[in-house]
């Protein structure tokens, strides 16, 4: 009750569950992570309120865990390590603040998703930086702090990419804002004098906005975040190249991205295609099954003053790169449509979420790699696969070059019968044997959700008293998200 | 002041004698730097401790470590170009880090090239042009050091368009700690090779630099991966000419254009389009006297071409646009020329016709930096007082409003030479635009440095006022407190974070600060 009352006084009862009443995607998740109920969720909907809240739990000793998308979740990132935390739903603040169409860029609140930034940008001439085909209650800033791959390696120039600035407020209740914003003068007066929020460095000489991404909520709450877009496309050409050798493929994506030639440009297995084209488990099992092994999904966006003269010259190109591997720029794979494709990864996904719609339930294994090491990795999943008498025909796969092709995403998306216990627990075991494995291996777990916290940052102790060092300056009572990575 | 024999031993036992030395005649040549007087009021920076040159991360350790345990104050630097690099009122302990020259491995799939503090730009570039990519290179010029400029120090140049800030670029990266630890970032750390600076978890990419680098001011950096860009042109350029003026063919796949304009906003228009077109290899707004700068071979030449040049031409030249474009083929440099005139005439460009002479030296000058360096020529010292990074609309407000607010009364008295508004700028990749307004002054007429110092106190004033940047606080030249305090009121309180930091990695407070807080 002094909990609710507490909080109450900030937000109104209203935006304030506690007890019983807190629903139970609040406590628990689609990962492995242990379900643990919070006492309270609180339903901020400014940033004053957001810094109330922060200076409440640190006067309580009250841990927050900051939550901006809505169910379902599937990282554990979420779900409270201990009893007692409170959850600060972000999801009311859903206020697109500013899109600048000259500078390509957007202000957004972290309720925002990227069904609901879409219409606004189109209207500016602007298109979102999407994630592949994310969940249609994500939230687009989340996406970005977490270093979430998007579809187009061209505009991902470095990790950070492509969020720039956001509003802070740290653990220690302070409020702060990064990048070029932290000033000189208010953002109207910034905007006043023509600047936009785009420098997402700085300021000086530490990259605040670094220090939050990755972090998981465990250094603050954002309240708002300008980030990059793209000129939105006025014509538009996909491809789809099929190869029944990943290698293949992965060598004419090097080539394409040498030659900085195309927009949307990453690989998926027949499996996760057929899973984001297709509603039903049985055509998706269908389609998988008429699909080569490996589809390389590759569009041309014609926009700018001469588009449909960038799309020919850019598919001439294209064509002679490809026949020069033996492939072919295809528009009908299989029965998937190239044209479908376009429409499906330029948008959220319908409900449910595609990754569900093949068995129900899903677990994901994410990474980052090069790209000319995945054979290596998704051979070696497939034995754990076998090993662990998991059905390897049900595991989806995608490869997302990133940094401009210097490295790449890759994930495994376990699908499962959530009924199927028995096969939960094996998932569960290749989750966390197989983390161990491929980090020997050399995958790199820069996002390490949950137990694979323990393998990214195992080896490297000096990592881990370092980020303890800034964990300390930025949330020095230690109530941001306790539990999560090394704190 | 100097190191006390004890800890002399000690340096010594860890690089061997050769590579230690207090000998003055060898110190003072650490104290001739660009610039020296407009920071600190005195045309030499201090002598050294003494200079010590490591040849490999364990001895930089060993280093840091022999300065904690005595108190000494230590700033390790590559090339030494740059001011930070050296400068200082006080006395400390150079790290010179020329023996540490080794590019470890170049990845030519994954675009990166690992390499040692000491490795310059154009050694890198000579090697992996044969393989198709390029770093990014900086105005400072060929021999600086890769990663002064991208783990460290500022990092831009003509090329930033196409290969990103030089912040922006690294990779995985191995850092001495300013308590002695090392520190391995991203992919490093784990084991995992050098493809990803950034986690697990929240990127420590973040201490290591911002917008600046820490310049020295929190530790050393001894080896990092930077990200690499696709490099269409030969495996080597062929160079012809005699010094200091080098002329380099120019390959088929590469087109120059200098583009003059009728106003700034016209300029700035042009600059916006071409960036979200991406059809720039090298973009940069270029002071009218550039090009002069680049084409003569001294400062009298110089200054006889721009007296020998009508008053329209100059007039002319107000707003000079300068694009260099690559392509892949022979269609893609097609639509880029046909693009290019279109944008052209959206913004009443006028091509600005140059001459072949002109054309080796303007190629060389934009692929690899070299040839900027002459504006030393002008006057002999020059300073950049108002530097930013943001949106075009911003960058050209901020050159506007330094020549008419800051500049032309120091130029109409003649202490200052600038020629009219001109700002370097240019873009940093696809997203923000970067500006210096520079000041050529004389550093043998006191006159000139006592107005460019004025410049700079005035800049640290005025430029938080106008809501358009903050002078020396963010890291740039003049960092000093007096810049904290005009910055402060119109700022959040990033200073308090960094001078926090700055404490928690450096308890000791043996990484000299010069260039960086101090808590």
């Amino acid at each position: 009750m002094v909990v609710k009352n507490g909080l109450s006084n900030i937000v109104g009862t209203e935006n304030v569950i506690d007890g019983n009443d807190v629903p139970g995607h609040y406590s628990g998740d689609m990962s492995f992570a242990a379900s643990v109920r919070p006492q309270a969720v609180v339903k901020p909907n400014t940033m004053e309120q957001v810094q109330a809240i922060v200076k409440w739990a640190n006067e309580t000793s009250t841990n927050l865990i900051p939550l901006s998308s809505g169910p379902p979740h599937f990282r554990g990132d979420t779900i409270p390590a201990h009893e007692g935390a409170v959850v600060v739903d972000l999801t009311r603040m859903k206020k697109i603040i500013r899109v600048d169409r000259r500078n390509r860029v957007c202000m957004v609140e972290p309720g925002v998703t990227f069904g609901e930034l879409i219409p606004a940008l189109e209207k500016e001439g602007l298109a979102p930086l999407i994630t592949l085909v994310p969940r249609s209650h994500k939230s687009v800033i989340t996406s970005f702090l977490e270093r979430e791959p998007f579809t187009i390696p061209r505009f991902h120039w470095e990790a950070q990419d492509p969020l720039y600035c956001v509003e802070v407020i740290y653990g220690s209740g302070d409020m702060f804002r990064t990048g070029s914003a932290f000033g000189p003068g208010t953002l109207e007066e910034q905007w006043a004098a023509g600047r936009a929020q785009v420098r997402g460095m700085g300021p000086s000489q530490v990259d605040f906005t670094r220090l939050l991404q990755g972090a998981q909520g465990t250094m603050g709450i954002v309240t708002w975040a300008s980030i990059k877009c793209r000129p939105l496309p006025k014509i538009k050409e996909t491809y789809l190249v099929t190869s029944d050798k990943l290698e293949t493929l992965i060598d004419f994506a090097y080539k394409i991205l040498w030659k900085k030639l195309g927009e949307e440009l990453f690989i998926v297995n027949s499996l996760t295609l057929s899973a984001i084209l297709n509603q039903d488990s049985n055509k998706i099992a269908e389609m998988a099954g008429s699909l080569p092994p490996w589809i390389l999904v590759y569009s041309i966006d014609g926009s700018g003053l001469m588009p449909q003269e960038k799309v020919d010259y850019q598919k001439a190109d294209s064509l002679e790169l490809a026949q020069s591997f033996g492939l072919e720029l295809k528009r009908v794979a299989g029965g998937a449509s190239a044209d479908d494709v376009q429409k499906i990864i330029s948008r959220p996904s319908t409900e449910p979420y595609w990754k569900l719609r093949y068995r129900g339930a899903c677990h994901d294994m994410l990474f980052l790699t090069t790209m000319d090491k995945t054979p290596g990795f998704i051979k070696k999943m497939h034995e754990l696969a076998g090993d662990g008498n998991y059905p390897a025909d049900d595991m989806g796969i995608y490869i997302q070059p990133m940094s401009q092709g210097t490295n790449c995403h890759i994930e495994f998306n376990l699908m499962i019968d959530p009924e199927n216990k028995g096969l939960a627990e094996k998932v569960s075991r290749i989750d966390s044997e197989g983390c161990e494995t491929l980090a020997h291996m050399g995958a790199f777990f820069s996002r390490p959700y949950g137990p694979w916290a323990k393998f990214a940052f195992g080896p490297d102790a000096q990592t881990v008293i370092a980020l303890r060092k800034v964990k300390s300056i930025f949330d020095p009572n230690g109530i941001m998200n306790p539990g999560k990575l090394c704190f | 002041m100097s190191l006390s024999r004890e800890a002399y031993r000690a340096l010594e036992d860890i690089v061997g004698p050769e590579n230690i030395s207090e000998e003055p005649a060898i110190l003072d040549g650490y104290c001739f730097v660009w610039a020296n007087e407009a920071m600190f009021d005195d045309r030499f920076s201090a002598r050294p401790l003494a200079v010590v040159l490591p040849e490999s991360i364990e001895q930089v350790q060993g280093i840091v470590r022999v300065c904690n345990r005595f108190n000494i104050q230590f700033r390790a630097h590559s090339s030494g170009w740059s001011c930070p690099a050296l400068s200082s009122k006080e006395s400390f302990l150079s790290i010179d880090m020329r023996r540490m020259d080794r590019i470890v491995a170049i990845d030519a799939k994954n675009k990166y090239a690992v390499v040692e503090s000491y490795v310059s730009m154009q050694k890198l570039f000579l090697q992996t042009m044969k393989v198709g990519l390029r770093p990014h290179t900086i105005g400072c010029g060929p021999s600086g050091g890769i990663l002064a400029s991208a783990t460290s120090n500022f990092g831009c140049g003509n090329t930033s368009a196409s290969s990103d800030f030089g912040g922006r670029v690294p990779l995985g990266v191995e850092w001495v700690l300013p308590d002695g630890e090392i520190l391995r970032l991203g992919t490093l750390g784990t084991g995992s090779g050098w493809f990803s600076g950034d986690g697990p978890g929240p990127s420590l990419r973040g201490i290591m630099r911002g917008y600046g680098g820490a310049t020295g001011g929190l530790g050393v950096i001894t080896r990092a991966a930077v990200k690499l860009t696709p490099w269409y042109g030969p495996p080597a350029l062929k160079a012809s000419g005699k010094p200091n003026i080098y002329d380099i063919e120019i390959p088929e796949n590469f087109q120059i254009n200098v583009a003059a304009f009728p106003d700034r906003d016209q300029l700035t228009d042009f600059f916006v389009l071409v960036v979200e077109e991406a059809i720039a290899f090298a973009l940069h707004r270029s002071p009218a006297a550039s090009l002069a700068i680049l084409s003569t071979s001294s400062g009298d030449d110089f200054w006889q071409m721009v007296s020998a040049s009508p008053p329209e031409v100059a007039e002319a030249m107000k707003f000079i646009g300068v694009l260099m474009m690559d392509a892949g083929s022979p269609r893609e440099m097609q639509y880029r020329y046909d693009l290019l005139q279109k944008i052209m005439e959206r913004t009443e460009a006028m091509n600005f016709p140059m001459g072949p002479d002109m054309m080796g030296p303007v190629f060389r000058n934009l692929v690899t930096g070299q040839g900027q360096q002459r504006v030393f020529n002008i006057t002999t010292g020059f300073l950049t007082a108002a530097v930013n990074e943001e949106s075009w609309d911003s960058v050209k407000l901020l050159g506007q409003r330094v020549a008419e607010e800051l500049y032309a009364k120091y130029e109409a008295e003649g202490k200052i030479a600038i020629t009219g508004e001109n700002p370097w700028f240019a873009p940093l990749g696809d997203s923000f635009a970067h500006t210096e307004s520079v000041v050529s002054y004389d550093q043998f007429d006191p006159e000139s440095i006592k107005a460019v110092r004025e410049i700079l106190a005035e800049a640290d004033i005025k430029l938080p006022q106008w809501h358009l940047a903050v002078g020396g606080a963010e890291g740039c030249l003049s960092f000093d407190e007096a810049s904290e305090k005009a910055a402060a009121p119109y700022c959040l309180d990033f200073l308090g974070y960094e001078k926090k930091i700055k404490k928690a990695f450096d308890p000791n407070l043996v990484s000299e600060s010069s260039f960086y807080v101090k808590p």
